[in-house]
């Protein structure tokens, strides 16, 4: 009985797993940091990756696991001015300030077109960030991080190189929403940054 | 084709993962870029009331752990007081010197100068990532001075040193001798590290100095 029940599952999610497409990607993630947390790392990112799996549900909607990792950093040798209650002070010396961010999502998306032809699509991931943000000043150091949920509506496009391989490019505005606080204990703690990525994508259909 | 996918994929995940490695921004930072000049002061002080200082000659060592100095480093002492004497004159104060300060001749304010330094302990994990946890001054925070950041295995462990100048700036009418307590109306903090030559060392010195009283500007009286 248990040895046909596992048969039965293993033929079952077989023939699933084999009609189903499925498409991984892995991506050079540039970033472009907005509001907030421009003012604190002004440069964009040209380090980041992305891996990612979709499995399509029906010919044109897929839903997928996403994971990143972008990189911001800039050096910054304005003094920092403090505005105490009792006292005023001032703080100068040379600061690298980072912002480290770990873009774990579900997502779903919808494709336009055929699945041989050029493919543009829209999507939409939800899930959390872990964002690290950094400030080394002289020999000090001084770290917040935080786990913030977030959400990044999505386009792109998905251009064949043979039946299997594809060329991926996307667009996604990152926005992890306020979590705990940061440097210096501040409060609306929220970052966004616009993403820009390209790389491979890897169907397992024809 | 499954076989060359895997492959594509094989080459392409460690190709990334070392373009962000070597991407990493290297800042080429010198031993001045960890120089760190703190000024703060009190809201309520009306500097322009001030007309003259007592500059204490001598430089008090305080150690970390609240204990005495024995045998300090006094080589660069002359120099701190001379310059931060030299800065407070160009600001427009006078100086009265301590031999010459009684009941009946008290300066304004009382300017005081000591320092601090430690041995720091630092930690490089030896691979990549570690451009995330390494640095000097790995596990400290400003303020509370230094202490162990704590370890992983492996790696290598090595010290440094870093110094701490403070000038204290404490108006001589608020000075409270019977229960010891000063209101302190302005002070400068320098801190950087001391590993270097002692040409550097002294040049830096200088340096940061000027720079606490360059971003003080409310201290001038001319």
């Amino acid at each position: 009985m248990r040895l046909k029940f596992i048969i039965t599952f293993t033929v079952l999610v077989s023939v699933t797993s084999f009609a189903q497409e499925f498409i991984s990607d892995f991506t050079w993630n540039f970033g472009f940091p907005l509001g907030k947390m421009k003012e604190y790392v002004e440069e964009n990112s040209y380090r980041g990756f992305g891996i990612e799996g979709r499995r399509f549900i029906n010919k044109n909607l897929s839903a997928g696991l996403f994971f990143g990792w972008n990189i911001f950093d800039q050096r910054v040798d304005k003094p920092i001015e403090i505005d105490g209650e009792n006292y005023g002070g001032t703080v100068s010396g040379t600061q690298i300030r980072y912002v480290n961010s770990f873009p774990m999502m579900a997502n779903m998306h919808y494709y336009f077109g055929k699945r041989k032809d050029v493919r543009f699509y829209l999507g939409a991931n939800a899930g959390v960030y872990y964002i690290l943000q950094r400030l080394d000043l002289g020999v000090w150091r001084l770290d917040s991080d935080n786990w913030h949920l977030g959400i990044a509506p999505e386009a792109g496009v998905l251009i064949p190189l043979d039946g299997q391989s594809h060329i991926i490019v996307n667009l996604k505005y990152n926005y992890a929403f306020d979590a705990g606080t940061g440097l210096g204990g501040k409060e609306d703690n929220y970052y966004s940054y616009w993403g820009l990525n390209f790389g491979f994508a890897f169907s397992n259909m024809f | 084709m499954r076989k060359l996918r895997l492959k594509f994929a094989l080459i392409i995940v460690p190709i990334l993962l070392l373009s962000l490695n070597s991407c990493y921004t290297d800042y080429g930072l010198s031993t001045q870029d960890y120089d760190i000049v703190a000024t703060f002061f009190n809201k309520s002080t009306d500097f322009k009331q001030f007309q003259t200082f007592t500059l204490i000659d001598s430089v008090v060592r305080v150690r970390d752990d609240g204990g005495s100095t024995s045998n300090p480093d006094t080589q660069y002492d002359q120099q701190i007081l001379n310059r931060v004497a030299q800065n407070l004159e160009d600001y427009g104060y006078t100086p009265i010197p301590p031999d010459q300060v009684d009941s009946t001749n008290l300066p304004d304010v009382f300017i005081l100068v000591s320092t601090v330094s430690s041995t720091n302990y630092a930690y490089s994990p030896g691979y990549w990532w570690g451009y995330w946890g390494w640095y000097p001054g790995w596990g400290y925070y400003p303020g509370y001075g230094p202490g162990w950041g704590g370890y992983y295995p492996g790696g290598v462990t090595y010290t440094y040193t870093t110094g701490s100048l403070l000038i204290n700036m404490l108006e001589a009418a608020n000075i409270d001798l019977a229960n010891k307590t000063a209101v302190i109306n302005w002070a400068a903090t320098v801190n950087g590290l001391l590993d270097d030559s002692r040409a550097n060392i002294s040049s830096r010195i200088n340096e940061a100095i000027d720079q606490s009283f360059k971003q003080s500007t409310y201290l001038e009286i001319n």
